[in-house]
């Protein structure tokens, strides 16, 4: 029988018995993918968390769980162990030890994280603008490729932040953010945040805020005092500005000292060797319960025990797969003894022993190669999607 | 002969000599002896005889499915028992045409799928434009015409059989085995499928050796055969 021939019978019998074909199929296609997949998957979270890892050799916060503020400050998912003040901040700039990006990231917009930052971090993790501009003013933001596509924002819209506690009414007020720019993506977790200035993410923290003014002549309810005496003192039913606009902008103001004001975390780069040292040796001694922590150290850590997680996934990975090659063997067997009678009628028709094998591995052929086609643009739109996927499981996490 | 040289073979004689064969794994089987039986080349031979008698066998001796125990299936002068089995195989392939009771027609395939099957099996030989109206014309001939592309899953039972007659033709064989190829029809259709067979036998000067136990179908044939008259005996 020649090859046209063979695939003509082969590709016939495959039509023919499509659901059966379309099972062994879509069980070869898992056997292949599924291990395939974890591996892009777990290769691609090991380079997404190791490539932001190692671009930042320390990470100072609260001191408690180091992995928590590793993940809280370089990839905005978990919460903080807590706050450290912006003194801590500036003793390090002060003794000219390395460059620090202070960063808070208390509060979420719409489910999104709401990062306070300098305008430093865009140029240190390369952010560049998509379209746009930098926040400028107090209430403007500007948002990650992904928060863009997420919540259909863009320059000249706004969002506003989750409200803190419903049944908390000390609680500060949500506030409106003004979005003036959009960051080109990068696919990093800066792709799924919000960006605020440090001032404008106090004003959501109620440190800060607006208000209207307060004055002798304004009406009864917005003052609480004697009216004789000089100290003017605003009521409950004083509103601070909810929006800030450029009309209200110059009546922000912060209560207390502005070197107490949180940070969650800040990211170190020493300038070298010696001040990487000094700074390490500074916080072991610490009595303010600050730590620092190396980023990469802790990944590694973490990652080990995702390989070791890993490991049983493959080592489950291989029973499966043996499972699923004995179960189509047992349905390539099963068919054969079902397809006796034409096997037979072949036989007594003249057709060679090594025709009829050839016919059935035509079909087991076609089977793997199906298969791998599809298995292999599944990998590959998978490998091309990995960092998205990774950046989903991240910040769902 | 061998593998290479069998090609097609027209005005094949068939001569069986002292033939003797049972079916080994049958202790309780019975053992089929022929002493002589001589089939010219285009004979149209009906093989009548009672249930086990071995009618069936012989048409597989005749066409190398089963080799004798002993004495000899010549065609011509060459004995088939002597060839190997893929020899064998060959020869059915290019030489004899096979239709069964149960058609076993082959269910993946449409009409035109199962006509052409012996030419797909055949390595040496493609599927040509020729091929293709060949079929076409064995189609119509046959009262398959319209049928060509249809599944053979949903013809009737005549029809079935009529797409085995067309597969059994369409190599044009020099020798057509038909083992009770009316056995599932209705009387109609039974007279119907043993003209066409004659009819194409001679057009194409075919030995042609049919089975059946249905003595209204003896009409017209250059010999038959009655197997009561060869011992059937058991082992």
């Amino acid at each position: 029988m020649n090859l046209v021939s063979t695939l003509f019978l082969a590709q016939a019998y495959i039509r023919k018995h499509i659901w059966k074909s379309v099972l062994v199929v879509l069980s070869l296609v898992m056997m292949i993918c599924i291990p395939g997949g974890v591996q892009i998957i777990v290769s691609e979270f090991d380079r997404h968390m190791n490539e932001r890892a190692e671009s930042t050799p320390f990470i100072i916060g609260k001191q408690g769980s180091q992995l928590d503020l590793v993940l809280h400050g370089l990839y905005f998912t978990s919460d903080a162990p807590g706050t450290i003040t912006m003194k801590d901040i500036e003793e390090i700039r002060n003794e000219k030890l390395a460059d620090v990006y202070p960063i808070t990231n208390l509060r979420k917009a719409k489910k999104v994280r709401v990062v306070g930052i300098e305008l430093e971090y865009f140029s240190f993790r390369n952010l560049t603008l998509q379209e746009g501009r930098k926040f400028a003013m107090f209430g403007e933001a500007v948002i990650g490729s992904e928060v863009a596509k997420k919540l259909n924002l863009k320059p000249g819209s706004h969002v506003i932040t989750d409200a803190e506690n419903v049944f908390n009414i000390a609680a500060a007020y949500p506030l409106k953010l003004n979005i003036v720019g959009v960051n080109s993506r990068t696919g990093t977790p800066d792709d799924s945040v919000i960006f605020v200035s440090l001032e404008t993410s106090w004003i959501i923290e109620g440190i800060g805020h607006g208000h209207e003014e307060v004055k002798k002549d304004s009406p009864k309810n917005l003052s609480a005092e004697d009216p004789d005496s000089e100290v003017l003192t605003a009521s409950a039913a004083v509103l601070p500005y909810t929006e800030i606009s450029e009309a209200n902008a110059s009546s922000v103001h912060f209560h207390g000292d502005s070197s107490n004001f949180p940070v969650t975390a800040a990211l170190v780069l020493p300038y070298d060797q010696k001040s990487s040292s000094i700074l390490q040796g500074r916080f072991l001694s610490n009595q303010d319960n600050v730590q620092v922590v190396s980023p990469k150290a802790e990944i590694g850590e973490l990652l080990s025990v995702v390989f070791q997680v890993k490991s049983f996934f493959e080592a489950q990975m291989w029973l499966v797969t043996c499972t699923t090659v004995l179960l189509i063997g047992l349905i390539i067997s099963l068919s054969l003894k079902l397809r006796e009678r034409e096997m037979y009628t072949y036989f007594v028709m003249g057709c060679s022993r090594w025709s009829q094998a050839q016919l059935l591995l035509t079909e087991i052929f076609l089977y793997l190669f199906i298969s791998a086609i599809l298995s292999y643009l599944l990998l590959t739109a998978l490998s091309l999607n990995s960092g998205y996927f990774v950046d989903t499981i991240l910040s769902s996490s | 002969m061998c593998p290479a040289d069998i090609q097609h073979r027209a005005n094949l004689k068939i001569s069986l000599t002292n033939l003797g064969f049972q079916y080994s794994r049958q202790s309780d089987g019975f053992r089929l002896e022929i002493p002589e039986l001589i089939i010219e080349s285009g004979d149209r031979v009906a093989v009548i005889g009672p249930s086990g008698s071995g009618k069936s066998t012989l048409l597989k001796l005749l066409s190398g499915i089963l080799v004798p125990d002993s004495g000899s299936v010549l065609l011509d002068d060459h004995s088939i028992g002597s060839w190997s089995d893929s020899q064998r195989r060959a020869f059915r392939l290019r030489n004899i045409g096979f239709i069964f009771q149960e058609f076993e027609l082959i269910p993946y395939l449409d009409v035109r799928g199962n006509f052409l099957l012996p030419i797909r099996l055949d390595g040496a030989r493609h599927i040509d434009k020729d091929l293709l109206f060949e079929s076409q014309k064995l189609a119509e001939a046959l009262g398959l015409g319209a049928h060509l592309r249809h599944s053979v899953e949903n013809l009737s039972q005549g029809e079935k059989q009529r797409v085995a007659t067309g597969r059994a033709l369409i190599n044009k064989p020099s020798i057509i085995l038909a083992d009770e190829p009316t056995g599932n029809l209705d009387p109609k259709r039974k007279s119907e499928i043993v003209e066409l067979l004659k009819e194409q036998a001679t057009r194409d000067r075919a030995t042609l050796v049919m089975v059946t136990h249905d003595h209204g179908l003896l009409n017209n044939w250059d010999r038959i055969v009655d197997f009561s008259d060869f011992i059937a005996t058991p082992a």
